[in-house]
This record gives C-alpha cells, sequence and structure tokens, in this order.
C-alpha cells in the first residue's frame, strides 16, 4: 500500500467512524464495504479537503476501488 | 449479457418490499387536498407537497374549465412553435412582477426547467458546484452540460469557498446551485453567507425554491426573500406542482441573458408548452398565493403543531421547523414496517430509503398543507405516536 493508500484508508475510517479493519488498496467501496451511494460521496468531500483538491462527479462513475481513487488523487495532486 | 439484464437487481428488490412499496400505492378516489380513499380506506394524505391546499380552491378550479372550454385541451406544439399562447407570455410576465425581477421563463415541467436552464448556461468551459443534497433534476441537469461537475457538503459555505478556490481562474464561470428548502429533512440554505461567498469569487447562484415558493418569505416569495438576498442571486427556478397545485416549472432571473435561454435549450425548444388549462389554474393559484396571507400562516400553525409534539417525544427530526416534517430512522425494516402501519391506520406520508436519504438512514416524511384541519393534525400526532418509535 503507497502512501496516498494509506492516508484515503485513514480517511474512510475517520469519514465514516468505522474501524474497517481489513481494508487494502483493492477494496472495493460499493461491493467489499457496502457503502451506499451518499456515504461514498461524503467521503471523497472528505478526501478533496484532505488533499486540497476537485473531483469531477463524472470521474468518480468508474472509480471501485482504493487503488483506483488513490489513482485518481496522485493525478488530481500532480 | 442483454439491455434488460440489468434489471434483474431491481426486481429482486422490489420483491424484497413486497406491499412496503410506496410504488404500489393508488390513489383510487382523491377527495380534498388532504384526503383520498386507497385501498378502500379512508387516508389522510400528510406527504403530497400540496403547501397551499390549492388542489381544489374553486377559483382554480374554475380558471382550468374555463380555458378547457375556450382554448381546447392541449397546444400540441412547443412554445418555438405553434405552441406560444399568449396565457404563457401572461404567466411570465405575473412571475416576473411577482418576484420584481425583469424576465421570466415557463417551462413545461419543474424537471425540465432544472435541465433547461443548466444545459442552456453552462458549456465545456464552465464549471457547476451542486450542494450535496440537491435535488436529481439539479445534478441530472448538469449531466446533460460538458460542464465540470462538482459537489460541496450540504449547506456548507466553507466547503463551497474551499472548492471555489481551488477552481481559481474557472471560479468566474462557475454556477453555484442550491435549494432553499430542502425536501427531505426540511432545512434551509444559510443563503447570505452563500451569497457572500459566490461575490467574493464572482460565480454566479442558482437556488431551486421548488419548496418554499407560496411558503417562505413576507410575500412568499421564498427562502431568496426571507433572506432578502434577492438582489444578489442570479437565477430562482421553481415548480407549479407544490404550491402552485398544478404542473409546469419556472426560471426568474435579473440578468437579461435569461431571454435568450430559449433559443439555447433544448428542454424548452423540443416538448410540448404547457397545457392551455394548467397556465390558467397557475395563474388562478399564484394569485391566491398573493392575496390570500392566511394560507401561508395556516400552512406554519399546522406545521409547528406537528414539529413540536414529535419533538417532545424526543424522535430524531430535521434541524428545523417547517413545513416539511422528517422523522429519521437508522433502521430500514423499521421505517418500511412504520410507513406501511402508518397507511394501515389511514395516514400516508412519504418514505425514503438509502441512497434518497442523507447520512444512509431512511426517512418517513410529512409535509403540511393550509388545508389540513386541526382535528387532521391532532389525528397525524395521534397515529404517529401509536407506531412508538
Amino acid at each position: 500500500m503507497n502512501e496516498t493508500e494509506s492516508q484515503l484508508c485513514q480517511l474512510l475510517r475517520t469519514a465514516l467512524d468505522k474501524e474497517f479493519p481489513d481494508l487494502t488498496a483493492a477494496t472495493d467501496l460499493v461491493d467489499d464495504l457496502a457503502l451506499e451511494s451518499i456515504q461514498v460521496m461524503d467521503f471523497i468531500a472528505e478526501v478533496e479537503d484532505h488533499f486540497d483538491i476537485l473531483i469531477e462527479v463524472d470521474r468518480l462513475a468508474n472509480i471501485r476501488t482504493l487503488a483506483e481513487l488513490a489513482k485518481l488523487v496522485e493525478a488530481e495532486v500532480g | 449479457m442483454s439491455l434488460l439484464a440489468k434489471f434483474s437487481d431491481l426486481a429482486v428488490a422490489r420483491e424484497a418490499l413486497a406491499d412496503a412499496d410506496p410504488s404500489k400505492v393508488v390513489i383510487d378516489e382523491i377527495l380534498s387536498p388532504t384526503e383520498a380513499m386507497i385501498n378502500g380506506r379512508h387516508t389522510i394524505l400528510a406527504g403530497t407537497n400540496n403547501y397551499l391546499g390549492l388542489t381544489f380552491d374553486p377559483d382554480c378550479v374554475a380558471a382550468g374549465q374555463q380555458a378547457l372550454a375556450e382554448l381546447g385541451t392541449g397546444t400540441t406544439g412547443s412554445r418555438m412553435a405553434n405552441g406560444n399562447y399568449s396565457g404563457h407570455r401572461a404567466l411570465e410576465m405575473e412571475l416576473a412582477d411577482f418576484y420584481g425581477y425583469p424576465y421570466a421563463m415557463v417551462f413545461s415541467t419543474g424537471y425540465a426547467a432544472n435541465l433547461g436552464v443548466l444545459s442552456a448556461l453552462l458549456g465545456p468551459d464552465d464549471a457547476v458546484l451542486l450542494d450535496a443534497d440537491a435535488h436529481a433534476s439539479l445534478y441530472d441537469g448538469a449531466a446533460m452540460t460538458q460542464a465540470g461537475i462538482y459537489r460541496f457538503k450540504h449547506n456548507d459555505p466553507d466547503s463551497l469557498d474551499k472548492r471555489l478556490s481551488r477552481l481559481k481562474d474557472r471560479a468566474a464561470r462557475t454556477l453555484v446551485v442550491i435549494e432553499g428548502l430542502y425536501s427531505v429533512l426540511g432545512d434551509t440554505a444559510p443563503m447570505k453567507e452563500f451569497v457572500e461567498v459566490k461575490e467574493r469569487h464572482d460565480a454566479l447562484l442558482m437556488v431551486d425554491e421548488a419548496h418554499s415558493l407560496g411558503v417562505y418569505g413576507e410575500h412568499g416569495r421564498g427562502v431568496v426573500e426571507s433572506s432578502e438576498t434577492e438582489d444578489q442571486v442570479d437565477f430562482v427556478v421553481g415548480t407549479f406542482s407544490k404550491s402552485l397545485a398544478s404542473t409546469g416549472g419556472y426560471c426568474v432571473s435579473r440578468h437579461q441573458e435569461l431571454e435568450l435561454f430559449k433559443y439555447a435549450s433544448r428542454p424548452y425548444m423540443f416538448t410540448a408548452s404547457p397545457c392551455p388549462s394548467v397556465v390558467a389554474t397557475t395563474r388562478a393559484a399564484l394569485n391566491a398565493l398573493r392575496t390570500r396571507p392566511e394560507l401561508k400562516a395556516q400552512l406554519w400553525r399546522n406545521a409547528e403543531r406537528l414539529y413540536n409534539a414529535l419533538k417532545a417525544q424526543n424522535l430524531w427530526l430535521g434541524p428545523e421547523l417547517s413545513p416539511v416534517v422528517a422523522i429519521r430512522l437508522e433502521d430500514r425494516g423499521l421505517a418500511l414496517n412504520a410507513w406501511q402501519r402508518l397507511l394501515e391506520s389511514g395516514v400516508y406520508c412519504n418514505l425514503m430509503l438509502p441512497p434518497a436519504a442523507p447520512e444512509g438512514g431512511s426517512v418517513l416524511r410529512f409535509s403540511l398543507s393550509a388545508a389540513h384541519t386541526d382535528e387532521q393534525v391532532d389525528t397525524l400526532i395521534e397515529r404517529i405516536t401509536a407506531l412508538g418509535l
């Protein structure tokens, strides 16, 4: 797990106030964690604020795993 | 895999709902703005958005009947073709006059109004920042454009401010979209704070007052009026399907460019215009809204009684008193059961399940009407209390 992925795991735990003990880079936010879409969007808002970036809503449609989200974050951070 | 394979999951979900499926409710007979026969049972309607209770108003009904007799059943055409009647223009002028803005544009539905305004205004070089809890029609309208679509945290001007800062120069080509009254939990937008942020970044602000027209503001012009931000908001959109008791939508603005939107708005151009009878009843309802302030006063009396009675029971309610009274329940099964039991006891309300409800919970939503009697509000309190939530 790289640094961005680690930070995302921590943000997920904080944003949703849950332990999520088995998070990996391959964790699927919807299928593995049973998150509702609204919970995913709330988590994304925390990610944006933590990294001081903006993520277009349309780009999230193709994001399922923490690894995919980390790649998107790294591209936005530049 | 066929195109239709995607519906198999939906079919399973629907089967799981069984009879506790709000979409299966049929109004067999509508008796009044607040009563109906459902499944052979006399039912109080407490989830209709019929805020001023005008659906059976004699003046509105008479206006519709006269229009049917004199102008026929429909225009059969777009406003850009044969569907542009003098009544449509008169309604636009009356809306503009009501708001004190120079321009108004009428659409065939409130949904079309949001799609129509957003798709006319936004292009590929632009951005739109939507409140997280904005209605589906606003997200759908944004999706119709090629603008960059972003969200900010619900009712959070600081969250908006950060995101406009991140847009840098693009902030000046950004439309911020919020609602006046949010219809799931009944909370209102902090308008002055949002206006201050958008002005600092040279962005534009659109406010959807679908649930706040006729409900907020001394003259019923919505949260924009009650917050004294009418001179700073750029676009107000709304619907005829709640306080104005019909169907249709509109946009009003202080910007003269609104007059040109009709040449750039596909949801305006490529659909039939509102029926003459709908225009007539809407105009009559707008007149009632303007001349009968006692309707709004009664609506708020009813809302206060229900909200305060439920608050005293320590139920998890929306954050502020409004004619939308929401009870939030963590457990989805409990919410379904409560909704079903209420219906069987003769009370109809709305049920919001995830992902429609904020924060992942479920919501029993009640919308009060000026037409609810004291006895009906008493009955609502009694039947909700009997649920033992």
